[in-house]
């Protein structure tokens, strides 16, 4: 051993009484962090040991002490621990099995959102007696985040400029609830017109049960867009809506109320009939269920797993408009050698028109046709790529005023691009996508309307694109740059021939 | 003019069989989508977008707004076929109702187009709106007499509550909130709408009132034993404009205290004859 400490212990007050040369004070400080982090060493491994050893031994966890904590209340990290400190769990508690299970509500307490990431844990052993098990403290050690984060900023792009504002209060009364507020405009005067967009929001969220998986939330919003780029007017809402989404073992679910005062106005002087006819008020009131099954290793680039994702909404619970709307969407991905990987997606969604008030009210009125803000809409980069925006199903005029039943379907093939390997957020892609969105006829009922729209559906194929790409999966975003063709378009739908550029978070 | 296509504007010269490729692009086109089933059908007449009531409006009845009936009245009179459908201020070009739509076509014509429109058409109406006399008059109906309608209507808080709220918003939305909310914006664009007319921005119902009863005096006296305004054979757009204030004032149910405007015009027996004379002329 070359440290000088290690020398003969007689020589230690002579070479302490000699000068101390620095250099030999930088070895010795070498020396000791070396012998600590040995020790330390030594420590992990004699606690690995132990719990080797004594991973069958039976314990009871005797108390969880937290530190750290300022806001959070006492009862609401009481009913976090509840489960681990259960009667029949603490009865047949192994080491390993508590550690499993301490280990699971310290994760639990990182979902909440409302502590530092740093969470640590240390165990030893408590001097209260349990029979024959041996006792375990547990101390936690937490540091809370900031109660209070604003963000504020300006966005300024290409043609477009805005501003928005967010304040988020984390922990309002303890218990994990957060208050979030937020507000932000945008203007942009690209080559497709003029689009200004606003909103407003205030939401009040607390998980219930001191779970962070089930969460209740209600909050009011008010927004503004303008849809003049493909259906000549702007759309206002103002509303209140409450949710709550809850994990059950088909996957996560999502419930939610919306009553929303929608107002189609401005229209431009060149508007359609269509978009007239449905210009004014309307108020809906809906209860909407969202089950998403997600598999997939990435949301923006998968190469593997799958999505299932149900949304179903009921509209009529009082308000002016009265629907069955149900969409799915499916995607699979798969893995190939050399990085390469394939996706395939379908979405389909029907609108039913129902009678208003549902038939409950003693005034019920026949089904009403859809209107052109309850439609659904197809085409443009991020589902129907080589299409315009909306570019897909009926048109009057220069407006695009939505269908009633869609099916989308497209395929990508994924290639890493040479030097830059799998691991690079950069893909070649080739593509085929297509679909078909029609409306419900006037006719003599809503069933009818249904059966003539699905026979509609299989006239011919549907309109279809193909193309070649690359994409670039940013964290936040995914960015495509494609060329595509179209192969096969219905007569007034706008595909759009070459070069398109795509921003999303949820591509076919 | 020269036959060859014209450069495009591609910074990329695209080889000619590039070119034809992508021209042979989509491969196969099939026929338009048809349109969903509120889209209007392109209609063998004229359809007048008014202030109505669904059923009203399958009847012809007229309309509940006299900026709508005015017109309704006019093209009546010129002797136009048209039809009358129910909208939303929100549909109508720069947001005033009525306007109207021409058989088979997709476009709309605005309120202060459809004179015109109606004179294109061949509506049997001739007269000059720029003629002073009749300028002076309109303008003294579409100042004095409005503004007493607007005060009635709208300001009076039982007529309000009673009459305008429930026609003007419930045929824009079956919530409550929403009417609510509407009608206070309805009430402030009255008010608006009045202090831009009236002297000095300030609103005094005796004041408007007495206006209005002065130029019912005075359009009573102009009319005289006359069948129509200023002796014509036909009735024209002052006659069209004067009943539509004359047949709204007589109809509205004003509450017992608030009826103001509606005492004067009784007093004005030529005019209530005028109205009667054109209400049955009209086939209402």
């Amino acid at each position: 051993m070359s440290s000088p400490l290690a020398r003969d212990d007689d020589d230690v007050f002579e070479r302490l009484k000699s000068a101390v040369d620095p250099a030999v004070v930088s070895e010795r400080e070498k020396a000791v962090q070396e012998r600590v982090r040995l020790q330390y060493e030594k420590a992990q491994r004699r606690l690995a040991e132990l719990i080797e050893e004594n991973s069958t031994l039976p314990v009871t966890i005797a108390d969880i002490r937290i530190h750290g904590v300022k806001n959070t209340r006492e009862g609401f990290l009481h009913k976090v621990f509840a489960d681990a400190l259960k009667e029949e769990k603490q009865r047949s508690y192994t080491l390993n099995s508590a550690l499993e299970e301490l280990q699971k509500t310290t994760q639990k307490l990182h979902r909440f959102g409302i502590f530092h990431p740093n969470i640590s844990m240390y165990l030893d052993q408590a001097h209260a007696a349990f029979g024959d098990r041996t006792p375990i403290s547990a101390f936690i050690s937490v540091q809370e985040r900031g109660r209070l984060q604003l963000n504020t900023g300006t966005e300024v792009g290409n043609a477009e400029g805005g501003g928005y504002f967010n304040a988020t209060i984390r922990n309002v009364f303890g218990g994990a609830e957060t208050l979030y507020a937020s507000a932000s405009t945008a203007t942009s005067t690209a080559d497709v017109g003029h689009r200004t967009r606003s909103s407003y929001e205030l939401t009040f969220a607390t998980p219930i049960n001191a779970d962070p998986d089930t969460v209740f939330d209600i909050g009011a919003f008010r927004a503004s867009r303008s849809n003049h780029y493909f259906a000549s007017h702007e759309e206002a809402q103002q509303g209140v809506r409450a949710g709550l989404r809850f994990l059950t073992d088909y996957g996560s679910h999502e419930l939610n109320y919306n009553g929303v005062w929608r107002q189609v106005s401005n229209l431009s002087p060149d508007a359609s009939p269509s978009v007239r006819a449905d210009a004014g008020d309307s108020v809906k009131s809906s209860i909407t269920h969202t089950l998403t099954r997600d598999t997939r290793d990435s949301k923006l680039l998968p190469t593997t797993g799958s999505l299932l994702k149900g949304i179903t909404e009921l509209a009529g619970l009082g308000g002016d408009v009265s629907f069955l709307k149900t969409q799915v969407e499916a995607q699979r991905s798969l893995p190939f050698s050399h990085g390469i990987s394939f996706s395939t997606g379908l979405r389909a969604g029907v609108l039913v028109p129902l009678p208003q008030g549902l038939g409950f009210s003693e005034n019920a009125t026949p089904p009403r046709p859809s209107r052109i803000n309850d439609r659904f809409f197809l085409g443009g980069a991020t589902d129907i790529r080589g299409f315009r925006e909306n570019g897909l199903g009926p048109r009057d005029g220069n407006d695009a005023v939505g269908g009633d039943v869609y099916v989308a379907g497209g395929a990508s093939l994924f290639l890493p691009l040479p030097r830059l390997g799998a691991e690079s957020p950069f893909r070649l892609q080739a593509f085929v996508n297509g679909g078909r969105l029609v409306a419900l006829q006037q006719s003599t009922g809503v069933k009818e309307g249904l059966l003539g729209a699905l026979r509609e559906m299989g006239v011919g194929y549907p309109s279809m694109a193909a193309g070649v790409g690359l994409v670039y999966a940013h964290p936040v975003a995914r960015f495509e740059l494609n060329f595509a063709l179209p192969v096969v378009k219905r007569e007034e739908e706008r595909a759009r021939k070459g070069l398109q550029f795509g921003v999303g978070i949820s591509f076919l | 003019m020269s036959s060859a296509p014209a450069p495009s504007r591609t910074f990329l010269p695209i080889p000619p069989l590039l070119r034809r490729v992508f021209d042979s692009f989509p491969l196969k086109t099939y026929p338009a989508p048809s349109l969903p089933a509120s889209s209007p059908r392109p209609s063998q007449k004229p359809t007048l977008h008014i202030f109505t009531t669904p059923s009203a409006a399958t009847n012809g009845a007229p309309s509940f707004d006299p900026a709508c009936l005015r017109l309704q009245t006019y093209l009546r009179l010129c002797g136009l076929e048209f039809t009358t459908a129910p909208a939303s201020a929100h549909a109508a070009p720069a947001g005033e109702l009525p306007y109207l739509t021409p058989a088979g076509s997709r476009a709309a014509v605005p309120a202060r187009k459809i004179i015109s429109w109606a004179q294109e058409q061949g509506g049997g109406v001739h007269e000059d709106l720029q003629e002073p006399q009749i300028a002076a008059f309109l303008a003294l109906v579409e100042g004095a007499v409005r503004d007493a309608y607007l005060y009635a209507l709208y300001l009076e808080p039982t007529n309000f509550l009673r009459l305008a709220a429930p026609l003007y918003t419930r045929i824009s939305s079956s919530v409550g909130l929403v009417q609510i909310a509407l009608s206070h914006e309805l009430r402030a664009a009255a008010e608006t709408e009045l202090r831009k007319s009236r002297p000095g921005g300030v609103i005094v119902a005796d004041e408007i009132y007495a206006d209005a009863a002065a130029a019912w005096k005075a359009l009573d006296t102009l009319l005289g034993d006359d069948e129509w305004f200023f002796g014509a054979q036909q009735p024209g757009m002052l006659d069209a404009t004067v009943f539509a204030f004359a047949h709204l004032v007589r109809k509205w149910a004003w509450d017992e205290t608030e009826r103001r405007v509606q005492t004067p015009l009784e007093t004005c027996k030529r005019l209530m004859a005028h109205e009667e004379r054109l209400r049955k002329r009209c086939g209402w």
